[in-house]
C-alpha cells in the first residue's frame, strides 16, 4: 500500500513557503511578456467582448492551487472513487439498485460523459485565451477536471455495461438521437463562446447553479435507490465542482467591483445562461427525482425551489445586489413549469417508449399519492392519460412536433394556460419556432450564431432522419428494439418485489 | 413543410404529415383526427388565427395557412 | 444562509463538530451520503479544532476530498482554516480583494 498522503513531505513544509507563496510562484511567476508578438495578438481584445478590467494580474484564485497540490488532492479523490466502483463490481451492487433507477441511469450516463469532455475543451479554449494568470492556471486545472469527470463517466459506462444492455450506444445516441440534441446544443453553444461568457455559462450558471440540482441532490436520491457508485461518482465530480463555483464567483465579482459598466454585461449572460441551462438540464434532471426514483427523496419542485432558486439565485443576489444585479430575466418563467415539468416530459417519453433505449413505465398507486401530494395539479394534468393507459388504450406517438430552433427541446409545455410557443417567425426567409420567451430573446440576442441551425423536424423532413422506425433505432445507435418499451409490459422487468398490479397491459 | 395542429386537452402540438397549403380543410380534418388518435367518438373541427376553418373543400393555403402554421383543433363529440 | 456539504463519514462529523465550537448557531442536517452544515450569514471552521476531533492531522486539501458542495463565498481557506461568508456588506466597487491568506478577516 502507497505511503499515506499525509505522510510525505509537502513542498510548503520542506521550504518553509505558505500556500499563498507557492501559489504565486507556480502561477503567476510563470507567466511572461511576450516579445515576439504584442501582448493583444496574444489575448485579443475582442475575446472580452468589452468586458472592463485594468489588471488582470490581480485577479486571484480563492482556492489558491498549483500543480503538486492538485495531483495530491485528486489522486485522494480517485482512489476513494475506484474503490467504490471496485467495490461495487466485486459486490453486484447493480443487482441491488431499483430497476427503474437503473433504466434512468442508462439515460443519464450515455450523456453525462459527452458534456464533461465538451467542457473539458472549453476550458482548454479559456486557459489558452484568458488574460489573467490566474483565470489560465484555474482553467487548465478545471479541463483536467472536466477530462477526469468524462474518463469517470466512461467508467461508470463499462461498469454498468459488463451486466445490463442500454449503456454501449452512447456515441451514436448523443450525436443522433432527438433527446440528446438539446443539451448538446446548449454545451456547444458555450464551447463557441468567448472566455469571459463560457465562465459566466459554466462555472456560475452550469456548475453553481445547475449542478446543485444533480450533483448534489440527485445523488441522495440515487443512494436512497441503492445506486451508491453512481452518487459517489456525483459527488466526487462535485467535489471538483467546488474549485469551478469559486472562480466563477471570483470571476463575478472582480468585475462588478472594477467596473460598474460590466454590470449590464454579466446581468446579459446571467439572463442568457440560465435559461439556456434550465431548458435542458433542469428538465433533464425532473424526471429523475419524480419517476426514475422507485424510492422519492424530494420533489424535482423542492430540489429546484431549495437548491436553484433558493441557494443559488438568492445566493448570488444577496452578494451582488448591491452591485445592482438582478434576478434572471426569465426566473418566473422557470418558477411557472416547476409543477409540470417533469410530468409533460414522462408523458412525451413514455407516448416515445418505442424510440428509446432505456425503459418507461407508469406510476403505480403508491407513486401516484405521492405525486399528487406534491403536485396537487396531477390530477388535472396527467390523470387521465394515465387512466387511459391503465385501461389499456395505446397512447403512443411517434411523430412529430414542434422543436424550438433555439434549444432544440420539442415545445411540450405550451398549452392555453401556459401559451408559451413563439412563432412562426421569419428571419431571412426561413420560419422558426421558439418554445418560450426566454429562447426566442436569445436567438434574437445574437441571431447569426444560431440561423443556420436545423432541428430535428428540418432534418426529418429533409429525410436526413430516418422516418420509419426501425431504420431510425439504427440511425440512433440503438442496437436491440426490446431496450425501449414499458418496464412492465407483458410481465417483463426483473420484478425487484414490485407486483404488476397496476394493470400494465 | 411543417404544419402542426394544437388539439384542444392534449399536449403537445403534432406535426401533420404530408399536409400542406394545397390540402384541403377536409383532408386536414382527417390527418389531425389520425395523428390524434382517429376513433369513432370525436371529430376535429380546426381554426386557424381565430377563423374557423369551416369550408371543407377549400384549401389550407385559402386560410392563410403555409409553412410552420400551428391550427387549432378542438374535438367535437 | 451559507453551507457547506460534505461527503458522509467520519471527516463529516468532526468538521461538524469543529462548526459548532466557532459558530455556534450551526446546523447540521444528514441525507443520504451527506453532511449539510449550515449558518446565517458566516461559517468558520479551524483545521486544528478539526484534528482535535478527528484524531489525527487534517487540513483544507483533506476538505477538498469531502466537500460536495459549497453555498457562500470562500474568504479563506488556508493552513489554519476555511471560511465562508456573503459579502454584501462589503462590497464597494474598487476595493483591493484579497481573499483569504490574511490573519485578519477584515470587518464583520
Amino acid at each position: 500500500m502507497a505511503q499515506a498522503d499525509t505522510d510525505r513531505p509537502s513542498v510548503r513544509e520542506a521550504t518553509q513557503q505558505t500556500i499563498q507563496e507557492q501559489y504565486k510562484e507556480f502561477t503567476r511567476d510563470l507567466t511572461w511578456e511576450p516579445t515576439y508578438v504584442a501582448r493583444e495578438d496574444m489575448y485579443p481584445p475582442e475575446h472580452a467582448e468589452g468586458v472592463y478590467f485594468k489588471d488582470w494580474d490581480k485577479f486571484d484564485d480563492p482556492f489558491r492551487l498549483y500543480y503538486k497540490d492538485y495531483v495530491r488532492v485528486q489522486e485522494k479523490k480517485e482512489q476513494g472513487l475506484h474503490m467504490v466502483f471496485d467495490h461495487a463490481a466485486r459486490y453486484d451492487f447493480l443487482s441491488r439498485v431499483e430497476e427503474t433507477w437503473l433504466e434512468g441511469m442508462k439515460l443519464f450516463a450515455c450523456g453525462q460523459g459527452q458534456t464533461e469532455y465538451e467542457t473539458c475543451k472549453d476550458h482548454m479554449a479559456i486557459a489558452r485565451y484568458s488574460p489573467a494568470p490566474a483565470l489560465r492556471a484555474a482553467a487548465l486545472y478545471q479541463s483536467i477536471d472536466e477530462l477526469r469527470h468524462a474518463q469517470n463517466y466512461a467508467h461508470y459506462l463499462r461498469y454498468a455495461n459488463r451486466k445490463l444492455p442500454g449503456f454501449s450506444g452512447w456515441a451514436t445516441l448523443f450525436q443522433n438521437h432527438w433527446l440528446y440534441q438539446g443539451i448538446r446544443d446548449a454545451f456547444e453553444d458555450l464551447l463557441t463562446a468567448n472566455p469571459f461568457e463560457a465562465i459566466i455559462g459554466a462555472n456560475v450558471v452550469l456548475e453553481i447553479g445547475f449542478t446543485n440540482l444533480n450533483f448534489v441532490a440527485l445523488p441522495t436520491v440515487g443512494a436512497a435507490n441503492y445506486e451508491h457508485a453512481w452518487a459517489q461518482l456525483q459527488l466526487t465530480t462535485q467535489s471538483d465542482e467546488t474549485r469551478h463555483m469559486a472562480i466563477g464567483q471570483a470571476m463575478m465579482r472582480t468585475l462588478l467591483e472594477a467596473d460598474e459598466r460590466n454590470l449590464p454585461i454579466l446581468q446579459d449572460w446571467l439572463d442568457k445562461w440560465t435559461w439556456r441551462l434550465y431548458r435542458v438540464d433542469a428538465l433533464g434532471g425532473s424526471i429523475f427525482f419524480d419517476y426514475f426514483a422507485k424510492n422519492k427523496v424530494m420533489s424535482y419542485k423542492e430540489a429546484f425551489q431549495k437548491y436553484f432558486v433558493d441557494d443559488f439565485i438568492g445566493g448570488l443576489l444577496n452578494d451582488l445586489g448591491p452591485h445592482g444585479l438582478k434576478e434572471p430575466r426569465f426566473l418566473q418563467d422557470m418558477l411557472d413549469e416547476m409543477d409540470v415539468t417533469s410530468h409533460l416530459v414522462w408523458k412525451y417519453l413514455y407516448q416515445r417508449k418505442k424510440m428509446l433505449w432505456f425503459k418507461t413505465f407508469q406510476p403505480d398507486e403508491e407513486d401516484i399519492v405521492w405525486l399528487k401530494e406534491k403536485y396537487p395539479g396531477w390530477q388535472e394534468l396527467v390523470g387521465d392519460f394515465w387512466d387511459d393507459v391503465r385501461a389499456g388504450k395505446d397512447v403512443d406517438n411517434l411523430g412529430l412536433v414542434p422543436v424550438c430552433h433555439l434549444c432544440h427541446v420539442a415545445c411540450i409545455f405550451h398549452s392555453p394556460d401556459r401559451p408559451t410557443l413563439r412563432g412562426p417567425i421569419e428571419y431571412d426567409g426561413r420560419q422558426y419556432w421558439f418554445c418560450s420567451p426566454g429562447c426566442q430573446w436569445i436567438f434574437e440576442r445574437e441571431p447569426q450564431k444560431y440561423l443556420q441551425d436545423k432541428t430535428i423536424v428540418d432534418l426529418a423532413l429533409e429525410g436526413k432522419v430516418p422516418a420509419d422506425l426501425d431504420e431510425f433505432l439504427k440511425f440512433s445507435g440503438i442496437t436491440d428494439p426490446s431496450l425501449g418499451g414499458d418496464l412492465y409490459a407483458n410481465g417483463s422487468g426483473n420484478g425487484s418485489g414490485r407486483s404488476n398490479g397496476s394493470g400494465a397491459p | 413543410m411543417a404544419i402542426y395542429a394544437f388539439l384542444e386537452g392534449e399536449l403537445p402540438p403534432r406535426h401533420l404529415p404530408e399536409v400542406d397549403g394545397d390540402t384541403t380543410v377536409e383532408r386536414a380534418q382527417e390527418v389531425v383526427h389520425e395523428v390524434f388518435g382517429a376513433d369513432s367518438s370525436w371529430r376535429a373541427v380546426l381554426s386557424f388565427n381565430g377563423v374557423d376553418l369551416a369550408d371543407p373543400n377549400a384549401l389550407l393555403s385559402q386560410y392563410g395557412i403555409s409553412s410552420e402554421a400551428l391550427i387549432n383543433a378542438r374535438p367535437e363529440r | 444562509m451559507v453551507r457547506l456539504e460534505l461527503m458522509a463519514g467520519e471527516q463529516a462529523d468532526a468538521v461538524a463538530a469543529a462548526a459548532r465550537k466557532l459558530t455556534p448557531l450551526v446546523e447540521v442536517e444528514a441525507l443520504p451520503g451527506l453532511v449539510s452544515i449550515s449558518a446565517p450569514g458566516r461559517l468558520t471552521v479551524s483545521c486544528s479544532d478539526v484534528s482535535e476531533e478527528l484524531g489525527e492531522p487534517w487540513d483544507t486539501r483533506q476538505l477538498q476530498v469531502i466537500l460536495a458542495n459549497y453555498t457562500g463565498f470562500i474568504t479563506k481557506m488556508n493552513e489554519e482554516g476555511v471560511e465562508l461568508r456573503w459579502m454584501e456588506d462589503q462590497a464597494r466597487v474598487g476595493e483591493s480583494k484579497e481573499l483569504g491568506g490574511k490573519a485578519g478577516h477584515g470587518a464583520g
